[in-house]
């Protein structure tokens, strides 16, 4: 009896073993109403395998990198969401592990790159020094975009009176600025001034139109000290300080002031901002985007195109499984883009995309012309020291040559030159 | 005529300090594009209860859980927290044992380090203790207040040595004087140090954050964050969940402060 | 006198808890962070001993000393303001009055908002169609960039500091206030003592250890203040307001440079154990505690 009984327990737990649960524990970032849309997937996809739980743990954007960066010193993440900008700084360090074909039914890396649009994954962020590390959730690109009502308001045609350069830009938002005794009461331009990453993408895009080499750290080195550099910076101070058509007091954050009417045009909206409109009293049909306007004499770059991909934690203790999960979690585009939000799958239908989101034709041919962001870990540093010589120029009088030679010396420092 | 003037300069003075919380409650009933909409509008158009209503439709967000959480770590971090700070304030304040001075500057010296900088040490400490995600790993850090312990200390130095040595004369222990004398006497200071500290605890974001791994354990600060949308804050929603969670918070402080008594009672020197 | 030490050292065993739950918690971490300024380390891979480096860039940094600077100005100036401030407040509320507990409530709700709420509210009265700009011109005819000028923005965190804390401080006061035994005033009272002479020579003395209380946890904590910063104006316009807490929290959290932000948390730390200890002996010498 004894004997038997002890055979009992012994395949009891054996058999409680194999169906121990394995856990995934995946951070992201939250954005309604796209939650519930991971929520979902997280539950089908646990549905599908039984033996798999998925942990997903969802907090505010900004506080992303900090999140995953104290859980990896924790050991207390698997896999986990990350924007282009900041995700090189993750690659760098040895935190990601690379894509394992067989999770996706593949047999190399490239066909699993393949099953997205060419370019989509280092657009994203998912490549770093030759190896792919991450998939896509998310591509944009932005276009800059226009208040017609107010245009017509003042007289203007919304077909033929569009903004091509960046000098009908700045003329276009002459016309629009609005005052009353000497204070701006109406931007023809904003831009968030406080976050640094804002500035930084506009002035990407100029820069690489002046012919300037953004997209790596040598590149924006060497700009700093070229005419070219000088020109696509002052082009932007100078809206503040110079063309009088943007007064950052007036508010922060300019897809809300665009929104509420207070600023006529801005330029890092991408096809999500149709979704965003819906929240605020400036109709859809008051408003238009527009390709980036480019300089006369410049190169054809739109504005920038960025994204998020989704990571497997080199800690992870089932690095296939962990792929299966974000395979999967990343092939419900079509889920996606009913809310305007685009994911580069190549099996989404490209008819959607035009379907949900109004104007989709500027954004996708843009999308060829935009500029790619900078993959450096040193992103954060950088994007400081260039918000930074922004700040010096509108709040500090210092002039655009003085603030562009502190920069160059900032970001010696910073890359250790 | 002065208490005219003094009345007037009371109402002056709380339209100031109450204006912006006056905004945040009246503002938690317009839609998202009333808010920061210019011409400016107090009051709204048309007042609505969606954002209340809303926080009840979010199915992720478990608010009510929030809340309970935030309520038992505000109430057990408190607790412990009047319990070190009294004992040590009094030990530091009535007695002169050997490195008294050294061991409160020691002490002390633990709120001139910003907490920023001892993050990641105390929670790889917390990973190795294995109290991550736990309520133990909220309450624990969250009850350390050396400016308590100041508190207490400063307030016991005016409990009068006579009564202590009195009470000592007619043989009761230190424990005793200690519960029976010098807390009763020094309950306003306690008082304070109760309305002081479950505000700090109850506000505190970067702790949890750092350490809360599992919604459900998440505390309400970590809640308002994340309406703040990368492109988009819903601001009646985050509003209204502001305005609830400061309710508590105001219940403790009215009902404390009315209880603020006058003056120490003498008892021993009667 | 044997008898005597026996029970001063019993003291000890009051403070022994504290101690150690202290001790673990933080003197622990302080102490690790303290070793990890020596070092470059971001907080995934390996540490590398750097030695003095860290310290050497420290002093050779613009930035740190402006922050060094900005915030003992918005200390300095905010605990001025708000001792007073508050003291006032706490002896206005000494009177008897109507609707005490409402008054009193309305000076402290600041205090307990969160920083999230009342960073949008200020923002939104601040910026330059906003309540108190509308005030300004129409008093004043000028335009203030509350929020958007190098020089005037410290003092607008300034002013939203004075208006979050001065309740907490008040408080404080209040309770002192309440700890002063009525028969100094009745006997002051019968001799003749005036308002005045009653506040000077009575209420100040007897509220020594409150002032002191209030000055060097004022100093101490507006020292450490951030939050409001951080959400506000993230250290703009121009780093005009990038107080010595929100460098160490970038340092820290987004450019991962842990080592270089413990070390300007030493300096921090250094600054304030100073101050601490000069309090200590000015104030100490006179035990009428």
């Amino acid at each position: 009896m004894k004997k038997i009984s002890l055979f009992v327990s012994i395949l009891f737990l054996l058999s409680n073993l194999s169906i121990a649960k394995e856990t995934i524990r995946h951070i992201h970032w939250t954005q309604p109403p796209y939650d519930e849309i991971i929520m979902q997937t997280a539950k089908d996809f646990m549905a599908k395998n039984p033996n798999v739980e998925i942990k997903v743990q969802l907090v505010a954007d900004a506080d992303m990198p900090t999140k995953v960066r104290t859980a990896l010193t924790g050991g207390g993440v698997d896999t986990f969401a990350m924007p282009n900008m900041q995700s090189p700084w993750f690659m760098a360090n040895g935190t990601t592990a690379e894509i394992i074909p067989s999770a996706f039914g593949k047999n190399t890396v490239q066909e699993v790159v393949d099953m997205w649009l060419p370019g989509a994954i280092k657009k994203t962020g998912g490549f770093y020094e030759g190896k792919y590390y991450g998939i896509p959730h998310e591509m944009s690109n932005y276009a800059a975009w226009v208040n017609t009502a107010h245009m017509k308001a003042a007289g203007l045609d919304p077909e033929r009176d569009i903004p091509k350069t960046w000098q009908e830009f700045k003329l276009i938002g002459k016309i629009l600025t609005k005052k009353e005794n000497n204070v701006i009461t109406r931007n023809g331009f904003a831009i968030n001034t406080k976050a640094a990453i804002f500035p930084f993408l506009i002035l990407h895009s100029l820069m690489q139109q002046k012919g300037q080499d953004w997209s790596s750290e040598k590149g924006l080195h060497k700009s700093l000290s070229t005419k070219g550099g000088l020109e696509a910076f002052s082009t932007f101070t100078n809206w503040a300080t110079r063309d009088g058509i943007f007064d950052p007091g007036l508010f922060d954050n300019e897809r809300e002031g665009f929104g509420n009417g207070l600023t006529s045009q801005f330029l890092t909206g991408g096809t999500w901002y149709w979704g965003v409109l819906d929240g605020y009293s400036v109709k859809r049909n008051e408003v238009m985007p527009i390709k980036y306007p480019r300089f006369k004499d410049g190169k054809n770059i739109g504005g920038v195109a960025y994204g998020y991909c989704v990571f497997v934690a080199k800690q992870a203790k089932n690095k296939e499984m962990a792929w299966k999960w974000l395979n999967y979690l990343e092939s419900h585009p079509e889920k996606y883009i009913v809310h305007g939000w685009f994911q580069p799958r190549k099996s989404l239908d490209k008819n959607l995309a035009a379907k949900y989101i109004p104007n989709y034709e500027v954004f996708g041919e843009e999308f060829e012309y935009a500029a790619a962001i900078i993959a450096s870990a040193n992103f954060a540093e950088l994007q400081d020291a260039v918000g930074a010589a922004v700040q010096r120029v509108l709040f500090e009088d210092t002039s655009n040559e003085d603030s562009l030679s502190m920069l160059k010396d900032d970001v010696e420092n910073i890359l250790e030159m | 005529m002065i208490k005219i003037f003094k009345y007037i300069l009371l109402v002056s003075l709380t339209i100031m300090f109450l204006f912006p919380f006056f905004w945040m409650v009246v503002s938690s009933f317009k839609p998202t594009s009333e808010v920061l909409a210019i011409p400016v509008n107090i009051l709204p158009k048309n007042w609505q209860l969606d954002a209340y209503t809303n926080l009840l439709n979010y199915s992720e967000y478990d608010f009510s859980r929030y809340f309970l959480n935030s309520i038992i770590v505000t109430f057990f971090a408190v607790l412990l927290a009047v319990i070190l700070c009294t004992t040590a304030g009094y030990g530091f304040a009535k007695y002169k044992f050997k490195y008294n001075n050294l061991y409160f500057i020691i002490v002390l010296s633990t709120i001139m380090i910003p907490f920023q900088a001892i993050v990641v040490p105390l929670f790889i400490l917390m990973k190795n203790l294995g109290l991550q995600n736990s309520y133990l790993g909220l309450i624990i850090p969250e009850s350390l207040t050396a400016f308590g312990v100041f508190l207490m200390r400063q307030f016991f130095y005016s409990v009068p040595d006579e009564i202590i040595e009195s009470a000592r004369i007619d043989g009761a222990s230190e424990f005793r004087i200690f519960w029976n004398i010098a807390v009763p006497m020094a309950k306003t200071a306690i008082f304070a140090l109760i309305i002081f500290h479950s505000q700090w605890v109850w506000n505190l974001l970067l702790w949890p954050l750092i350490i809360i791994s599992s919604p459900e354990m998440r505390t309400i600060p970590q809640a308002i964050a994340l309406f703040s949308g990368v492109y988009f804050t819903p601001y009646p929603e985050q509003l209204a969940i502001s305005v609830l969670a400061c309710l508590p918070l105001l219940v403790i402080f009215v009902f404390l402060s009315k209880n603020f008594t006058k003056g120490i009672t003498l008892t021993g020197l009667k | 006198m044997k008898y005597n030490a026996a029970i001063q050292q019993k003291g000890f065993y009051f403070v022994l808890p504290t101690l150690v739950i202290y001790g673990i918690f933080l003197i622990y971490p302080m102490l690790s962070a303290f070793h990890y300024s020596f070092f470059k380390w971001n907080m995934i891979s390996e540490s590398k001993f750097v030695g003095l480096k860290n310290y050497i860039r420290m002093f050779g940094d613009r930035r740190f000393w402006n922050s060094y600077y900005t915030t003992f100005h918005f200390t300095l100036i905010s605990i001025l303001i708000i001792i007073i401030f508050s003291f006032l407040l706490a002896l206005l509320f000494q009177e008897k009055m109507m609707l005490k507990n409402f008054f009193q409530s309305s000076i402290f709700v600041p205090v307990i908002l969160t920083m999230v709420a009342i960073a949008v509210v200020w923002q939104f009265m601040l910026q330059s169609t906003g309540v108190f700009s509308n005030i300004f011109l129409d008093i004043f005819g000028i335009n203030i960039k509350w929020l958007t000028s190098k020089s005037i923005t410290p003092y607008s965190m300034i002013l939203v500091n004075v208006w979050k804390i001065t309740g907490y401080y008040m408080i404080i006061f209040i309770a002192g206030l309440l700890n002063i035994p009525q028969i100094y005033y009745e006997a002051a009272k019968v001799d003749g003592a005036s308002y005045f002479q009653r506040l000077f020579f009575i209420t100040l003395p007897q509220l020594k250890n409150t002032f002191i209380l209030a000055f060097v946890s004022g100093v101490i904590f507006s020292f450490a203040a951030f939050p409001q910063q951080y959400v506000m104006t993230e250290g703009g316009p121009a780093r005009s307001t990038e107080v010595l807490a929100l460098l160490i929290y970038k340092q820290a959290f987004e450019f991962t440079k842990f080592g270089y932000s413990s070390a300007i948390s030493v300096a921090f730390f250094i600054t304030l154990l100073v101050f601490s200890i000069i309090q200590f002996k000015i104030f100490q010498s006179e035990s009428t505690y």
